[in-house]
């Protein structure tokens, strides 16, 4: 309850997926694709949260994670944690920070017995909220709380059935209701979504691409969701389908309190539907504000550059563009120290040996990146594990955050 | 220009002419596809063709099953009717009709042998189970037993369908059966599974069903016809199942990748429900095309291998006979190599329509087999992505 | 990368192409110039490079005839940017691929007006090619086609493609052959297009030059001491126009530089690069073959051009230059057994890797020796699609059509590739035909644009004129549903209904079930185009102009 009276519905911490290469005659392992390296947010009740990167910094990925379609490498996920264990998560993810959230392994400086302790704790609490310790059978009628629109509208419902079983199926699912039942709130789904219930006879393929991923929130909507993860529903679509869409998806959380995770790479779109973004590049979450502070005042540069490559429907406009240089490099090999300090235009020197941590600059406005160092850490957030150098040379001491109380 | 979100997407692109109540959209489905199947004039004589042999087939079943075999015959019927030399003048059932019905069993070499020598004609007066002369008398001198070709094809229509059916279907139910499973679960039970499928296809297919049977034919435990025939589609069977296993893996590997998974996943749905009613429906659409295209096959090796030798007759006089396509036409073939030898240019006439016929029926039906699938699978397949 | 650009080896606009043999259709104009700025005061007297009228495009299924394209007219002039925009379905690429003649045929064939291309008439023939007959009792129709004359037709599209009009897809993943390396597949399209100019330019070649030892040691001191990338390029230069050779000094630019960096001494490995300029007896009788071969090629092409202009051409003439290209390859068939070929082809292949490397430079790309070797799948979408920009500016066409270039790249790489078109048409000044779905790009990048609504163009006017005051009512739908950044607080209206269906479209105003001021007219009777305003033509009863003439 950090701001404001909505409960948090999910509240991320350090999130990992690495995923194994393999190669060589035996499979050997070779190394890890890092898709999510390290990224922590909320979800709170009726809020949309924006995630905005390009392709390949790992935000379908963070999007499965948190229904758990796909198992974190390490990390947690709190699925409505009362406010009194929030406070306590964050106070104890605070004391771990100088030991790089003390997740990954390793490479920090060995943990001190308070901060072994801490582990203990958050292990305790995890226990119960975390939504990856739940087992299989706990998981499913959490499933229908937690649903997921997808991208592409055309594989996202399958050819061989009719709308009416893809509707009803979720339903079918979890054993609600009768056939008959079913059936009619497929009827009901369809006409929320503003199709017409004849539709509900025909199969996918008639159907344009805005007309199936209307189907496809009806299909999220089924089992009364409170948080839906869309997974760049409206870029598949035309302009003037999209606005049919997002406003459909507006009036849906209006009526029913939904709270979204937007993930697009749309920038003016996700300016249009979120309250809070969180940018992302290479598997680390870089920025985090409020969407008016993020777009007007960017701090980190690769937001900077991102937002000034957005082409604006305005001819008379003439902007100052912010090009990178290069292209994004491999989640694979992701680049020592800052990952952005390869097309950074704002490089330094301390840039490519030391992370730079993830720290509040403004008011509810994260930042990673030394060009701020200065700064107070923000509560209970994930702080990104330096690599070896645990003092940092160049930034936040370590004393300074944790000596500064909350 | 506010959108509005009452029912105002009445435009569809669905060009489905579903008309009136509540049509089933899948019959509606299946309609469009024959719809598109007409177009292709090939597909549609096979079809025909098809149809044809199936009613044959069905017909054929009506059938009552010869039991007599020659030496029986002529056991019942006093050894003067059956001396080299002289004709013969009945059916094995007893009807007894002159003119026609009666044929020459020349004598050559001191071999004797009964090749029928009477040309077919189209007299169909004797229908309903006697000599009919659009074949004649075969006979099958290994195994003393004889039967009318006429007789002989239709019954063959029925085997043929029968064991080629058999032998795809099981084969297909297997393959596909191991080939969800390696492609749903991956990993070791892939690899396993696949090493099993590439250790069956690397089997010559006709060499291990002959070995098989040359193998088991002794055995007590296949004397009876029927396990004869179980043994022959077992054989086939084994080694034709991989093609079918590696078809739906491949096709599995892609399906399981759709978002339509993953979105049945995000509802909770379990395994099995995934398995049964997302990912399988949509593997077997190439299975089908497949097995429409073996069936056509089958009974080519099956006639190959009776060709060979390895005839399924039973040595037991007085089981039923195996009147299959294949099995006429090489019985019809073997006794031409001595008629060739032995004939002079003129004297004999050799009995084209033995093993014409049955041959012809053979391809017939493979290549209206072969032009169905071909049309089915050009109807179906990027149609059904509109 | 904002900074100043090398200075291109082989775009310019005075290198010769093929277009620049054929006389104009309107005079008045040289080689291709340069483009006026977005702010040109008043409509541009350039000459018509591309005269798109009435275009009617027809595909011809199952489920009926989709009449895809029903009456497009446009204009492109030489050096302006054109932007064609329009929703999935209404025609856009299909209208880049008529003017090509790239349709599927079967099942699409184009049945209807004229495609001008600097005054030839690109459809001819067409009308041949094909006869109609309406199936009763559908809304089908029975195409018989003469595959003869198709395929004549083709051969004759090839002296308009790459050298005339150029073409640049939507998936770059997909766009280039996996198992060729860039430098082939550039090396390629180079020797189509220019081919000539290459082999004339290896066979005028001086290795023996004594000055060249001087202009090494110059260039190798300029390196070692550290001078700026611009000194080096023009030392480099030097080395070129001293061996006579403008991809020596690639070659010899990028040598140096990695014997440098590597430890070597530098000038054996430039004496070794002469090696390759150096012809033996075999492989120059193999360039002066393939040089005829081009020329005669040529040749062809312009009779071809010649006939799609005037309708006619000698027979006689195309006969001879079939003979003597039978001779050529006749007499040079001992080049093709596989080991003479191999060594005799060698300098070809290497004179083309570095031009393409040159030509990669002036994309503006970092490494571009190392990109000239990779293989497509080892490289990003947006590399790949710079790299097809490269290959169809090669060809220095007088259009380039551009279908959907950026639609499948991030923002970021948008941005870089949409620079990159820019400074292009700045340097080399190619008509662009720019067809997307994003009128943020279109902003950026066009100078006219037309808005299209299932296969009819509704507006087409200045980029400025559209985005001020859109007249059709589509255009003001597009414009008011687009979320902007800027705009945060924006309300997104949408266009009610979808697009319709092309196999049975509307009548009158294909636009009118989805317009909130339709009236009775607009279902009875097809809009004409009137002129509005300045170059501002609208396709909608609303607004009584006087008619435009095409």
């Amino acid at each position: 309850m950090k701001d404001g009276t909505s409960a948090t519905i999910l509240a991320a911490r350090n999130l990992r997926k690495y995923f194994p290469i393999r190669g060589g005659l035996l499979s050997s392992h070779l190394g890890d694709v890092r898709a999510v390296d390290g990224v922590s947010f909320d979800i709170r009740e009726g809020e949309t949260v924006g995630l905005v990167g390009e392709s390949g910094c790992g935000k379908t990925t963070v999007g499965r994670l948190l229904l758990r379609l796909i198992e974190p490498t390490s990390g947690h996920s709190f699925y409505r944690p009362p406010p009194e264990t929030e406070e306590r998560l964050n106070t104890l993810y605070d004391t771990l920070r100088p030991f790089g959230g003390g997740d990954n392994g390793g490479e920090e400086p060995p943990l001190t017995d308070a901060a072994r302790k801490a582990l203990e704790e958050i292990d305790a609490i995890a226990d119960q909220y975390s939504l990856y310790r739940r087992s299989l059978r706990k998981m499913r009628p959490l499933r229908g709380k937690l649903q997921i629109v997808f991208q592409d509208p055309f594989s996202s419902l399958s050819p061989r059935q009719l709308i009416r079983d893809i509707l009803a199926e979720p339903l079918a699912i979890h054993h609600v209701g009768s056939r008959s039942e079913r059936y009619r709130r497929a009827e009901e789904l369809v006409k929320d979504v503003g199709l017409n219930p004849d539709h509900l006879w025909r199969f996918p393929h008639e159907f344009s691409g805005g007309q199936r991923q209307r189907i496809g929130v009806a299909r999220a909507l089924a089992l009364a969701p409170e948080f839906i993860v869309l997974d760049e529903p409206t870029s598949a679509l035309d302009v003037s389908v999209q606005a049919q869409v997002l406003n459909l998806l507006r009036v849906l959380q209006a009526e029913r309190g939904l709270a979204y995770l937007f993930i697009s790479h749309h920038l003016s779109v996700v300016r249009a539907m979120s309250q809070r973004v969180l940018v992302m590049y290479l598997g680390k979450v870089v920025e985090q504000a409020r969407t008016d502070e993020l777009f007007t005042r960017p701090l980190h540069p690769y937001t900077q550059a991102l937002l000034s490559a957005i082409p604006i429907p305005d001819p008379e406009l003439k902007r100052e563009r912010i090009l990178l240089k290069g292209d994004v490099p491999s989640p694979a090999a992701p680049p020592s120290g800052c990952r952005f300090h390869t097309r950074c235009p704002a490089v330094m020197p301390v840039c490519s040996r030391v992370e730079p941590p993830f720290l509040e600059v403004r008011r509810d406005h994260f930042v990673a990146c030394h060009l701020y160092p200065e700064a107070v850490p923000p509560r209970g957030a994930a702080v990104p594990p330096s690599d070896g150098q645990a003092s940092p040379a160049g930034g936040a001491s370590a004393e300074g955050p944790l000596v500064a109380s909350h | 220009m506010e959108s509005t979100l009452t029912a105002t997407t009445e435009e569809t692109t669905a060009t489905t002419p579903g008309r009136g109540r509540r049509p089933n959209p899948h019959v509606a489905q299946f309609l469009r596809t024959f719809y598109y199947l007409r177009r292709n004039g090939l597909a549609m004589f096979g079809l025909g063709v098809i149809i044809a042999l199936i009613l044959i087939a069905l017909y054929a079943l009506t059938l009552p099953i010869p039991t007599q075999s020659l030496a029986f015959y002529c056991s019942t019927n006093g050894a003067s009717t059956c001396v080299p030399g002289t004709p013969i003048c009945t059916y094995p059932q007893g009807v007894t009709a002159p003119g026609p019905n009666c044929y020459q069993t020349p004598v050559a070499g001191g071999v004797s042998f009964f090749p029928s020598i009477i040309p077919p004609t189209f007299d169909l007066s004797h229908f309903s189970g006697g000599p009919l002369p659009l074949g004649s008398l075969t006979i099958d001198p290994s195994h003393n037993a004889f039967f009318n070709l006429y007789d002989g094809m239709l019954r063959g229509s029925d085997w043929s369908l029968i064991i080629s059916l058999s032998i795809v279907l099981t084969g297909a139910a297997i393959g596909a059966i191991v080939g969800a499973v390696a492609g749903t679960f991956g990993g070791l039970i892939d690899e396993v599974l696949m090493r099993l499928v590439d250790i069956f296809l690397s089997i010559p297919a006709i060499l291990f069903v002959i070995v098989i049977i040359a193998v088991l034919q002794v055995s007590p435990v296949f004397g009876t016809f029927d396990a004869r025939i179980g043994l022959l589609v077992i054989g086939f069977v084994v080694v034709w199942w991989p093609f079918y296993a590696r078809i739906v893996r491949g096709q599995v590997l892609v399906v399981r990748e759709q978002k339509y998974v993953e979105a049945a996943r995000a509802c909770g749905a379990g395994r099995g429900r995934i398995i049964l009613r997302h990912i399988l429906p949509n593997s077997v659409y190439p299975v089908f095309i497949q097995v429409s295209l073996d069936v056509g096959t089958i009974p080519l090796f099956v006639g190959t291998l009776v060709f060979l030798g390895f005839a399924v007759i039973p040595t037991s006089v007085g089981s039923g006979i195996f009147p299959e396509w294949g099995s006429i036409t090489a019985v019809a073939v073997t006794p031409l190599i001595g008629l060739l030898t032995t004939c002079q240019f003129g004297q004999c006439i050799i009995p084209w329509w033995q093993f014409f016929f049955p041959g012809f029926a053979l391809f017939m039906f493979a290549i209206s087999v072969n032009f169905l699938s071909d049309g089915l699978r050009d109807a179906l397949d990027p149609r059904l992505r509109r | 990368m904002a900074t100043a650009l090398p200075t291109p080896t082989t775009f310019s606009p005075d290198a010769p192409s093929l277009s620049s043999i054929l006389p104009e259709t309107t005079p008045g104009v040289g080689a291709a110039g340069t483009s006026p700025g977005p702010s040109a005061a008043g409509p541009a007297k350039q000459a018509v490079v591309l005269d798109v009228r009435n275009l009617k495009t027809y595909f011809y299924t199952y489920d009926g005839v989709v009449k895809a394209l029903d009456g497009v007219s446009f204009k492109i002039r030489r050096g302006e940017t054109v932007g064609m925009v329009g929703e999935t379905g209404c025609g856009k690429s299909v209208t880049a691929f008529s003017v090509t003649r790239l349709i599927s045929d079967p099942p699409g064939r184009i049945v209807g007006g004229t495609i001008l291309y600097r005054g030839a008439n690109v459809l001819r023939g067409i009308d041949l090619e094909a006869k109609f007959k309406p199936m009763k009792g559908s809304n089908r129709v029975k195409v018989r086609r003469s595959f003869r004359r198709v395929k004549a037709n083709q051969e004759r599209m090839m002296a308009v493609r790459g050298g005339g009009i150029g073409m640049i897809f939507q998936e770059p993943t997909s766009a280039m052959n996996p198992i060729f390396s860039v430098s082939n597949q550039l090396g390629e399209a180079l020797l189509l297009h220019r081919g000539d100019e290459i082999i004339d330019a290896m066979l005028r070649a001086t290795p023996h030059a004594p000055e060249r030892r001087a202009v090494f040691e110059e260039l190798v001191e300029a390196v070692r001491s550290g001078q700026p990338t611009e000194t080096v390029r023009a030392i480099a230069k030097k080395v070129g126009d001293v061996l006579h050779s403008p991809s020596m000094a690639t070659q010899a630019f990028y040598t140096t530089r990695e014997a440098i960096a590597s430890g070597r001494d530098p000038l054996p490995v430039l004496e070794r690069n002469l090696r390759r300029l150096r012809l033996g007896r075999v492989q120059r009788s193999y360039l002066i073959q393939q040089r005829r071969l081009i020329a005669l090629q040529n040749e062809l092409k312009v009779s071809y051009m010649q006939e799609m202009r005037d309708g006619t051409f000698d027979h006689g003439e195309r006969r001879s230059i079939r003979r003597r290209r039978l001779a050529t390859r006749y007499r040079g068939g001992w080049l093709q057994i596989r080991g003479i070929r191999r060594h005799a082809r060698r300098p070809l292949d290497e004179e083309t890797f570095w031009r393409s490397v040159g030509l990669l430079e002036g994309i503006a790309i970092a490494n571009p020796v190392q990109v000239a070797r990779s293989y497509p799948h080892e490289l990003s979408g947006g590399m790949i699609q710079r790299v097809m920009i490269a290959m169809a500016l090669s060809a220095n066409p007088d259009i380039l059509l551009a279908d959907e270039p950026t639609t499948a790249l991030d923002v970021t790489i948008q941005a870089q590739i949409l620079e990159l078109m820019r400074d292009l048409k700045e340097r080399v000044g190619t008509a662009t035909l720019f067809i997307t779905h994003d009128l943020a790009v279109i902003a950026e990048v066009a100078e006219r644009v037309c808005v299209m609504y299932a296969g009819q163009v509704v507006e087409t006017a200045p980029v400025r004129d559209l985005f001020r005051q859109p007249l059709h009512p589509y255009s003001q739908g597009l414009l008011a549903s687009i979320p902007r950044v800027d705009q945060p607080d924006k309300q997104l209206s949408s266009i009610k209904g979808s697009v319709p269906n092309l196999i049975t479209p509307p009548t009158g105003c294909r636009f009118h079930p989805r317009c909130a001021y339709a009236m009775p007219i607009c279902r009875e009777q097809r809009p004409p185009t009137t002129v509005e305003g300045v170059e501002h033509t609208v396709a909608c009863f609303l607004y009584k102009g006087q008619v435009a003439v095409e």
